[in-house]
């Protein structure tokens, strides 16, 4: 039986000695970055303040985001994105030229974002303005 | 430059070298005897301290088993059926997942492979420890759905499990024969006892997130085994677990795992 018992406990230890689990670090950059990367976005509804408009079925704004970290949207603005975690928000920066080279940087507050799903938010002049966009790739 | 070279090529340097090695490991041998004399009269706390442990340890371990006899060990491979039952409501993040795609809500097919000791408690009562590597692919089942707003719906969760693992599994099983049919040739037992799943897959980014992952599922066991004549054994074990220590999102792990177990000594 000792014998038995130490084959079997000497073999647990073997196999837990490398199991050990590792996570992925800054695992939300990474999971945004995924989701978000080489799609194109398209608006579908956007709510502004008490004022609300749906895109569905129209030609809308829409934005592609590469995954060499570039965008280019469909007002002619072209540049990089990034993401980042602040107080719990996070957040992508987009920093770009438009057509006549005027510089255009913005940030957004990504609300939820799927691979399919994006809402983002940003607050001008206190009022929360609410982005729903769709991918269609 | 070419003094040293013809020195250090010279064969007489290489046995110079060999000879004081051989002597200084001599004298360090009679050194080392003389130590040893001298630490006959020395006190040594560490060192006794841990020929005491390693003694009182071995003690442990020959009287925690003696009371586990008429042992025999058998492996054993299974089918395992897996579905997570996913507590999702109070969990909220910046990522949406559709239910569309990743809630399947049906046992999905893994499989696992192990050894078990079978044996007799103080003599009478059938026990069996079980050690097995398994290979997982969950079924999930989310309790609630979220929404995303006002024209895109409501069959989303912000979390999505991982359904792809891999897990060591520790089990201590009573066995209780059960009256049925001829004994001598077959017996049917019901088995009951705790175990534990300890995931050994690394998890996803998505799992990697604000505490979710679950590392561990403790279980409840329930099952059927049936000997043939010593030849094999069949079970049918079904086992329900939750990750009380690890992941902040409680989540019910049900196995059921159907395989067959020989003897080692039959196959080795």
């Amino acid at each position: 039986m000792k014998r038995i018992l130490n084959i079997y406990l000497v073999t647990i230890l073997w196999i837990s000695s490398f199991a050990c689990t590792k996570q992925v670090e800054n695992a939300d950059l990474v999971v945004a970055q995924n989701m978000i990367q080489d799609k194109t976005w398209y608006l579908d509804y956007y709510i502004n303040g008490s004022q609300q408009k749906t895109y569905t079925g129209q030609a809308t704004y829409f934005i592609n985001f590469l995954k060499n970290l570039t965008t280019k949207d469909s007002d002619g603005v072209t540049g990089t994105y990034s993401f980042s975690v602040n107080n719990n928000n996070l957040l992508v920066h987009v920093m770009g030229k438009t057509n006549a080279s005027a510089n255009a940087e913005y940030f957004y507050t990504v609300e939820s974002i799927g691979q399919k799903y994006m809402v983002m938010s940003v607050i001008i002049n206190g009022t929360t303005i609410k982005y729903y966009y769709s991918s269609r790739d | 430059m070419t003094i040293k070279k013809t020195f250090f090529n010279s064969k007489i340097v290489y046995i110079i070298l060999i000879f004081l090695i051989s002597s200084f490991n001599i004298l360090h041998a009679q050194d080392s005897t003389f130590v040893n004399k001298d630490s006959l009269y020395l006190k040594h706390p560490f060192k006794d301290w841990v020929a005491k442990s390693k003694r009182s340890i071995i003690q442990s371990w020959s009287n925690g088993f003696k009371n586990y006899t008429h042992n025999t060990s058998h492996v054993f491979s299974s089918l395992n059926l897996s579905i997570q039952d996913i507590d999702n409501s109070s969990y909220t993040s910046h990522f949406n997942y559709s239910l569309k795609d990743y809630n399947s809500n049906v046992y999905k097919p893994g499989y696992n492979v192990g050894f078990r000791v079978d044996g007799l408690y103080k003599d009478k009562r059938p026990y069996s420890f079980i050690f097995s590597f398994n290979k997982l692919t969950t079924g999930t089942n989310y309790q609630t759905a979220s929404s995303l707003g006002p024209i895109i719906g409501s069959s989303f969760t912000s979390y999505k499990v991982d359904d792809h693992l891999s897990t060591l599994f520790f089990a201590y099983h009573r066995r209780f024969l059960l009256p049925i049919a001829d004994k001598n040739k077959y017996k049917f037992y019901f088995i009951a006892g705790p175990s534990i799943h300890w995931v050994v897959s690394s998890p996803s980014a998505d799992n990697s997130m604000n505490k979710t992952f679950a590392k561990s599922f403790i279980n409840g066991d329930l099952g059927l085994e049936f000997d043939n004549k010593s030849y094999y054994t069949i079970f049918v074990h079904h086992k329900t677990g939750k990750n009380f220590f690890s992941g902040n999102i409680p989540i019910v792990l049900n196995n059921l795992e159907i395989g067959m177990m020989v003897k080692t000594r039959d196959i080795f």
